[in-house]
């Protein structure tokens, strides 16, 4: 607690001791005995208290005469609308189930990409090391493969979501 | 026990009056708006000072609580709590639409005390004066003022309900009680 603190306590929440923080009470009013700004700053305050309470007191009176809790019970029993249901999925398993598809966007364009055939500047290297017919194809049938599970098979949290 | 049976629909029974209410029960609904009404009245026409206004802010509010309730938490906090937000923030939308009531300088025209005695002449004038005064204030201010003040709401409460922080409430409560110390100025000159 320092002035400042205690200026910016008795700015916001006036000079009744009750209405201060209850964990700043014991040192502000500490600092209020021996600094002449800080009392000057709660005798400010008093008077904007003393506002406020005759506001309370006239709002209070005027309120208290308003009454009619049983005819607007009537009012209301007669337009009352539907009850809102609450939304059967969240707004965060939205958001998890847009991140697993883009996820699983991301992971099969990644897989596309690396399975793509090198460029012509390397076809010689690629000719010396080209396995023969039916080897190619076994590894073409596990790159489709591949793809297929990559881009359609749902991860179990995709499943859980499901 | 007692209580529960000679005052079936008491405060201490709001929380299982909600638990209905979110089954869509009626008679739960009309218990409640009974239990709600007045201490709502006093935090809406606190904010914004008009009588009508408060009664059709309370009104909103209840419908919101009605047509809302499957949304309620009790973990969260009260019945009285979240009503008390539902009412505040329909008051704050409310009072954004409307005018102050009537402006400081025009608070003695306003206080016709000719036919008063007096001191009750004065205390007319001074009534209409400090509304007139806290009129003034911007919707946030002043329902940071009538929770504060009026309701007794901590800065935390506060925050939670007008969806700020602590520290911006003190900031809210400050500028407001600077205000009021510049109308007061003028109201004693």
């Amino acid at each position: 607690m320092n002035k400042a603190r205690a200026q910016e306590i008795l700015a916001s929440c006036g000079a009744d001791v009750a209405r201060w923080p209850a964990d700043e009470q014991v040192m502000l009013a500490g600092l209020l005995v021996d600094d002449a700004d800080l009392q000057a700053a709660r005798d400010a305050a008093c008077a904007v208290d003393a506002l406020l309470d005759a506001w309370l007191v006239q709002s209070d009176a005027a309120a208290a005469e308003i009454g009619g809790a049983q005819a607007m019970a009537a009012r209301l029993a007669q337009q009352l609308p539907p009850q809102v249901a609450p939304s059967g999925v969240s707004s965060r398993r939205w958001w998890l189930a847009g991140m697993a598809v883009a996820g699983s966007m991301a992971a099969a364009l990644i897989a596309v990409v690396s399975l793509q055939p090198p460029s012509i500047g390397s076809n010689r290297v690629l000719a010396d090391a080209t396995p023969p017919a039916t080897v190619r194809q076994v590894a073409q049938a596990d790159a489709d493969a591949f793809v297929w599970t990559t881009v359609f098979t749902t991860t179990e949290e995709e499943e859980r979501l499901i | 026990m007692l209580k529960v049976m000679t005052a079936p629909h008491s405060e201490t029974d709001m929380p299982a009056l909600m638990g209905q209410v979110m089954d869509g029960d009626r008679r739960a609904f009309d218990a409640l708006v009974r239990q709600l009404h007045g201490p709502g009245i006093t935090v809406a026409f606190r904010v914004l000072g008009d009588r009508a206004e408060a009664e059709d802010a309370v009104q909103t509010a209840l419908l919101k609580l009605w047509t809302q309730a499957r949304l309620f938490d009790a973990a969260r906090g009260s019945v009285q709590g979240w009503f008390r937000r539902l009412l505040v923030n329909c008051c704050i939308d409310r009072k954004r639409l409307l005018k102050p009531v009537a402006a400081l300088d025009e608070a003695a025209d306003v206080a016709d005390g000719a036919d008063l005695p007096d001191a009750l002449a004065e205390q007319a004038h001074r009534a209409q004066a400090v509304n007139a005064a806290v009129a003034g204030l911007n919707p946030r201010q002043r329902a940071a003022i009538a929770l504060f003040y009026g309701e007794g709401a901590s800065m935390a409460e506060i925050a939670d309900m007008l969806e700020t922080t602590p520290k911006a409430v003190e900031g809210l409560l400050a500028r407001a009680r600077t205000v009021l110390a510049g109308q007061l100025v003028e109201l004693q000159g």
